[in-house]
């Protein structure tokens, strides 16, 4: 096993990326027999392996997006703690992106591959904060790879949203996020600038938004917005996934403002192209100055870029003297729209036509 | 002038014309002089702002950015303005309470108000108020002043042709061109629709 090259250690399949002499694949989009998962989001975190290694909150966010039998078994896995797979010890660390969001360390001889999944380095009250493992291979997203993308202050975002309620307070605010961590991100946002009112939920957020509560995250009063009267909702805000904010759902509410929150709020042909009237540039993704501050810190001399703009953060790392490659990985949602497919299945408890 | 910023954000992209104006009502009740008559003019068409050409925007970043970075910005955002917004590098220190081109403007003054200059000649620019070339006139102080490296690019486009400027400026700030008195009367119009009281109107008194 001397001279063992990185892609020796992990390697691009159609299933995801393999790593061989640990016998497993991490984040695999088919069904596989190990999987190692990073976080809960649905392109990330698929039913059907024979056994998953996760942390504790990636396993319950499956359960409940998938039930009890979504894999043959699982096991749970600290955030630190070193398990030995065949030849290779991996480790789970905090990858700030959601609740219970792990990078994914592969050491192998003494060469160290990290896969981060989705990152992001800036704070966010409802999740571990990313932590910087030093490695020889990185492998980074790239889902805001491009230097137009700066999320700014996701505060201030949350501020601009609560100016507009106190501007407009006969209409609702509708706010499309993805159902699992931004929502709950949000919700946490707008409790630290002092909003107390109640927040409400559409049916497809609730499940998640509760278990968010029930791990001990602060989310203040929050209800079902189901039942509600119309003219009940004026000067409310109510999160719905992004899908939803499109719908004739939103008949149920006063003059809804439609607001978004996502990175790629950034951008205005894309916040007219949902046609949103208040684009929130919130995002659980690390921005461009994220991506290349976090790259340049780890130590990697060779970075692989997955997910996203790869062709500018690789010219950015070859400009850097760093050995930089796309990853052909395929499969993997782009923030927010790898969301659409799920939520249709899960928004049906909060349609009108349910049954009791 | 981030305050601004987001109020042509909100205009834009708000479809309801009651909603608009409110809006609009929000912002000018609470930014305070002389922001909002910059934003008042630049609302009603009376500033112009004739050097910021594609092409000087385009060197600009040029000197900034990596190109092969800016062409994949460009080619993904789609608008050139908006592109070079984006990837402006940022300032070393923040400065966003501050008012236009990141310092602080002059207080308000009669020399300096509406229809201080009733001698203003007809082949004056009709264009109306340029910053760089008001700035340069000695009425107010420099921007231009220090802080090198940390400027907007509304004070690096100023700063580009400052020099240019000096030597053909017109005497007199084109304050009562057709076009401010088109302003003023806009403002009017507006205020009253939107229920000012006489004394929270900008401009109160003055036409």
């Amino acid at each position: 096993m001397v001279g063992m090259r990185p892609q020796d250690i992990l390697i691009p399949v159609p299933a995801g990326l393999c790593c061989k002499p640990g016998g497993f694949h991490i984040d695999p989009v088919r069904p596989v027999e190990r999987a190692l998962i990073t976080h809960g989001h649905s392109d990330h975190a698929r039913a059907g392996h024979g056994a998953v290694l996760a942390t504790q909150e990636t396993l319950d966010m499956m359960r409940l997006r998938y039930g009890e039998n979504f894999a043959g078994s699982v096991q749970a896995v600290a955030y630190g703690e070193e398990i030995r797979l065949g030849d290779v010890t991996v480790s789970f660390h905090p990858a700030g992106h959601v609740l219970g969001s792990a990078q994914i360390s592969v050491t192998c001889k003494d060469r160290r591959i990290v896969a981060s999944g989705d990152y992001k380095d800036a704070r966010d009250p409802t999740c571990a904060p990313f932590e910087l493992v030093p490695c020889d291979v990185f492998i980074t997203e790239a889902t805001f790879g491009l230097p137009v993308f700066r999320h700014g202050d996701a505060a201030g975002e949350a501020n601009k949203l609560l100016a507009s309620v106190k501007l407009f307070p006969e209409r609702a605010h509708l706010v499309g996020a993805y159902s699992l961590g931004k929502a709950q991100r949000v919700i946490a946002l707008l409790r630290e600038a002092g909003y107390d009112a109640p927040i409400y939920l559409h049916g497809a957020m609730e499940k998640i938004t509760y278990y968010y509560q029930e791990r001990g995250i602060a989310l203040g009063e929050l209800r079902p917005v189901r039942g509600m009267k119309k003219a009940e909702l004026a000067g409310t805000i109510t999160l719905a996934p992004p899908s939803a904010t499109s719908d004739v759902w939103t008949r149920r509410f006063p003059d809804p403002v439609t607001a978004f929150a996502s990175g790629w709020m950034r951008v205005r042909a894309r916040a007219r192209q949902g046609g949103i009237e208040l684009p929130l540039v919130i995002s659980d993704h690390a921005d461009w100055d994220g991506l290349t501050a976090t790259i340049a810190a780890t130590g990697a001399g060779e970075i692989w870029v997955t997910h996203g703009q790869e062709d500018a953060l690789v010219h950015w790392c070859k400009s850097k003297g760093l050995a930089a490659r796309p990853l052909d990985l395929v499969g993997y949602g782009d923030e927010d729209e790898g969301e659409t497919a799920a939520t249709t299945g899960e928004a049906q408890p909060a349609g009108e036509t349910k049954k009791p | 002038m981030n305050r601004f910023a987001e109020l042509l954000d909100r205009l834009a992209y708000e479809p309801g014309r009651n909603n608009k104006i409110r809006l609009l009502v929000g912002y000018f009740r609470e930014t305070a002089d002389p922001d909002r008559g910059y934003a008042l003019a630049a609302l009603t068409g009376a500033l112009s702002f004739k050097h910021a050409k594609p092409g000087l925007i385009r060197d600009l970043i040029a000197e900034r950015t990596d190109p092969v970075l800016f062409g994949y910005s460009y080619d993904y955002v789609g608008d050139l303005s908006e592109t070079v917004a984006l990837m402006w590098p940022k300032s070393s220190s923040a400065h966003h309470s501050e008012s236009f081109l990141g310092h602080p403007s002059p207080h308000p003054s009669p020399a300096r108000g509406e229809g201080a200059q009733s001698l203003c000649s007809p082949h004056n620019d009709v264009e109306g108020i340029d910053v760089s070339e008001r700035r340069t006139t000695g009425q107010a102080p420099s921007p231009l002043r220090g802080r090198v490296g940390e400027r907007g690019i509304a004070g690096e486009i100023a700063v580009r042709f400052y020099s240019r400027t000096t030597t053909r400026l017109p005497q007199h700030w084109p304050t009562s061109s057709p076009h401010c008195a088109r302003s003023a009367r806009l403002s009017c119009r507006r205020s009253l629709r939107a229920g000012w009281t006489s004394s929270t109107r900008p401009g109160a008194g003055r036409c």
